[in-house]
């Protein structure tokens, strides 16, 4: 067998192989670019969003180490692994023969020149493969740029991106400090500046992100700071649970900065709406109102509690809800979307029945306020805990545990006079209009009740009890033991003290002096 | 270049372009009465020139008919046609025995020989037949014999079926077994004709001018040309290749694409890649070439394997044809191996 190829067969694949490695080592550069452009980019902009929206402050250059850095280090590695890939004599072969279009014949030449006896047809073969590689220029043919275009733009897009990412992350300042130059580190002065003013200039509103940063010592001085509402005595236990609550989310935080007692509350729920910031701030200002009008027992403050619910609240507080905001549409709407901000309904509009408007009540915020009221995070976390639920079982589920028992049956005779309801059926059950649940995964269909503007939401209680042992009085034996329900015998030893004497002689007289009493008797 | 052989590379050369010329010589031929499906003619000749026999499949009135009995005509070969019904027996085809009168008053009983026995057997509409005739055609394609009763009988060299069935009207038809259909080589679909072939055939058809066909190759021809088209080399990486193209049609085989192990029950059997190499080695001399490269098994890939894939009920429910399994398997498969 041979082990060597024609001159004008080696040539060719010589100077194939070198221009393979070298366009295997440009693509590997790209790609290697590629992917670290993407590594790098995304680092930095995961940088540069925690600089913007949490005010973090980065040292030094590491934006720019950590952007730039994967993008080098792609590069290089790409190119390295490229260019070190030596192929093999049938691959260069066959990448020349794909390159040229050729149907294989440098690679069939290359196969059949090492036979010992070749065919007539592999004899030319091989000739038309020596032909075939002496018309070739292995790097002009491997230097088309047309396979790498799309490769290329997509490196130096992805190059650009990290580039760009990291060079603002590195030089764009904290992003509290951007617009408005409340820094986020800048203590209580910054927190009453973010409370007193809604919106920043650029349409971005304030948020308080800068509470986890500040001191509890600060905490409490801003908390009394923007309340010009009274504010009731805070006792440590108090205090200490409001703080546990609103560490929950930063706007919790931010809302337990503003107001006190419930205003962790307020702003942990407007911390779940999902619209960022913005949203977060709101959730802010309304905690911190909603703790200050709960303070002095205004409905705002107690927005969730039922039996409140149906009085109406006293004209003079209303207006305490919000001090020195005068209201504008565009609040009211926002004030809709934070479960505590239902209480904001109480300013303008009654609570009876009659005026269930879309706009300033909802079923959903009455639902909310009256969990909060009764004031367990466990009853909140079950809400959600039920709502996931609904969600894996694709959509908004009715509620049927809280079914009533069917009425009943019985025949009887009506009386002139009765009302339909009450006819062989028995009373109905008070008519409700519920959704179906969803057949088709995926597709909600609302749960709603007759007479309210918008989907309920399906809550429910749960008493989670383990069993417990009954209590034993004292003097109590045990119970009667299963089995052939007769009583047990007496254990030996058993009798009293003083009624041995006479347990001996009844055994004596049930024998009829057969034999002695049975050992341990009347002992 | 001092260790070829000049003389072997011109007598390969020679051959190879005589075939060529054959081979465009017939084309051409059968192409003066049948209209475009170039793609369809190209595939029967194939299938002639390797022996093997092809499955024809279209709706009717597009020819499939008139091209079999044209490149009898072409080819100068004996050819019979069988129309396949619902009450045929295999006695119909193969033939049965007779009491015959061979002299006054002296009978004797003679085998006589039914339509198979020619050079180009066109067996038009097969899935009409039920599976007992079906299967009188088993023996006949593959060993190249009939045996009827003790006696057998050995078929005409060269022999080719060339079957044809309706896709549509599929009430009242016998689907071939898988045994029978993977002895096709080829399963070529015939379809509609483009919008200027239309003119061609009316003019050809409707106008009284029906061209004349002529003899393009003898029966010898065809036999010389079959045994070139065996001499052709396949370098190993094209065998590789073919064998991997049809180890990936089969689930579960390392090469199985994700598709393939979803939705295909069966795979294309040994006689897939048999196909591939065979139809690779006429494909190559067809385009002047002296071995198969990696492009001819492309080529032939879709009417060899076609038909050998059985697809599951999944694929059925999900839209999926065995000509998009292997698209996506020639997509998958490398040419070289990892």
């Amino acid at each position: 067998m041979r082990t060597s190829y024609p001159l004008p067969l080696a040539l060719a694949l010589e100077e194939g192989r070198r221009s393979l490695r070298r366009r295997a080592g440009l693509e590997g550069l790209l790609s290697g670019l590629f992917a670290g452009g993407l590594l790098g980019g995304f680092l930095s902009l995961v940088l540069l969003l925690s600089a913007l929206l949490w005010g973090e402050a980065w040292p030094g250059r590491l934006p720019l180490i950590l952007g730039l850095g994967p993008l080098v280090l792609g590069g290089i590695l790409g190119a390295a692994r490229g260019y070190l890939a030596r192929p093999s004599d049938l691959e260069t072969a066959l990448a020349m023969d794909r390159e040229a279009g050729l149907p294989d014949r440098i690679s069939t030449a290359l196969e059949f020149w090492l036979l010992e006896e070749r065919t007539p047809f592999q004899e030319a073969a091989v000739m038309a493969g020596l032909d075939a590689a002496v018309a070739l220029d292995p790097v002009e043919l491997f230097s088309s740029p047309g396979a790498q275009e799309r490769r290329r733009k997509k490196a130096f897009l992805a190059a650009g991106i990290a580039l760009a990412a990291s060079l603002a992350a590195t030089f764009l300042p904290p992003g509290p400090s951007l617009p408005g130059g409340a820094s986020p580190s800048r203590g209580p002065a910054s927190l009453e500046r973010a409370s007193s003013s809604p919106s920043l200039p650029g349409g971005r509103k304030k948020t308080a992100a800068a509470a986890p940063l500040s001191p509890p010592g600060t905490r409490q001085a801003s908390r009394k700071a923007p309340s010009s509402a009274p504010q009731k005595e805070v006792s440590p236990d108090e205090e200490e649970r409001n703080a546990a609550r609103g560490e929950k989310t930063r706007a919790g935080k931010a809302g337990g900065a503003g107001g006190a007692g419930r205003a962790g509350k307020g702003g942990r729920r407007s911390g779940r709406v999902p619209s960022g910031a913005p949203r977060q701030a709101e959730g802010a200002r309304t905690g911190s109102s909603a703790g200050a009008s709960g303070s002095t027992g205004s409905p705002g403050g107690g927005a969730g509690k039922p039996g409140k619910r149906k009085s109406p609240p006293p004209p003079g507080k209303r207006k305490k809800k919000g001090p020195g905001k005068p209201p504008s549409p565009a609040k009211g709407r926002q004030g809709t979307k934070t479960p505590l901000s239902g209480g904001a309904m109480a300013a303008g509009t009654s609570r009876m029945g009659g005026n269930f408007s879309p706009v300033t009540h909802s079923w959903k915020t009455m639902e909310r306020g009256g969990e909060e009221d009764s004031g367990g995070e466990d009853q909140d976390q079950e809400v959600d805990e039920e709502k996931r639920r609904s969600r894996q079982r694709g959509g908004t589920q009715p509620s049927l545990r809280d079914r009533r028992p069917p009425p009943s049956r019985d025949l009887g005779l009506s009386q002139p006079g009765d009302q339909p309801g009450k006819g062989r059926g028995g009373p109905t059950p008070p008519k409700k209009d519920r959704g179906t649940a969803a057949l088709i995964l995926g597709l909600p269909l609302p749960d709603t009740i007759k007479g309210l503007p918008n989907p309920g939401t399906s809550r429910v209680e749960q008493e989670r009890t383990s069993p417990r042992e009954a209590p034993v009085p004292p003097g109590a034996g045990p119970g009667p033991s299963h089995g052939e329900g007769r009583e047990p015998p007496l254990p030996a030893g058993s009798a009293p003290a003083g009624e041995s004497g006479t347990v001996e002689r009844y055994f004596e007289k049930l024998r009829g002096g057969r034999g002695p009493a049975p050992k341990g008797a009347g002992r | 270049m001092s260790d070829l052989d000049e003389a072997k590379v011109s007598l390969a050369r020679e051959d190879c372009a005589r075939f060529q010329e054959t081979f465009k010589k017939i084309e051409d031929e059968v192409h003066k009465f049948i209209v475009g499906q170039n793609q369809v003619v190209a595939g029967v000749l194939t299938a002639l020139f390797t022996g093997g026999h092809a499955l024809l499949e279209g709706v009717p009135g597009i020819g499939k008919t008139m091209l079999i009995r044209t490149l009898g005509r072409v080819l100068d070969l004996s050819f019979s046609r069988i129309q396949f019904t619902p009450d045929m027996l295999p006695a119909d085809i193969l033939g049965s025995h007779v009491l015959e009168e061979t002299a006054p008053g002296k009978q004797e009983v003679v085998f006589r020989r039914g339509p198979i026995v020619a050079n180009l057997v066109l067996a038009d509409e097969i899935n009409r037949a039920t599976p007992k005739t079906q299967a009188a055609l088993l023996e006949a394609m593959q060993e190249k014999q009939i045996t009827v009763g003790r006696e057998t009988m050995a078929l005409p060299d060269p022999f080719v079926v060339l079957a044809t069935q309706n896709p549509v009207e599929q009430e009242g038809t016998y689907p071939l077994p898988e045994a029978q259909v993977d002895r096709f080589l080829l399963k070529i679909l015939v379809d509609y004709p483009r919008e200027e072939e239309y003119h061609l055939i009316l003019e050809r058809t409707t106008e009284g001018k029906e061209p004349e066909v002529g003899r393009a190759a003898s029966p010898e021809d065809v036999l010389w040309m079959r045994k070139t088209a065996l001499s052709v080399p396949v370098p190993e990486h094209v065998r590789s290749y073919a064998i991997r193209l049809v180890m990936a049609t089969q689930p579960g085989s390392p090469y199985a694409t994700a598709e393939t192990n979803r939705f295909v029950e069966l795979g294309a059997s040994p006689r897939g890649v048999q196909g591939l190499v065979l139809s690779g080695k006429v494909l190559a001399l067809r385009d002047g070439r002296t071995s198969v490269a990696c492009k001819d098994i492309e080529e032939a890939a879709l009417p060899v394997l076609r038909h050998r894939i059985l697809l599951g009920y999944e694929a059925r429910a999900e839209g999926m044809d065995p000509d998009r399994l292997i698209r996506g398997v020639l997509a998958a498969v490398p040419k070289t191996e990892a």
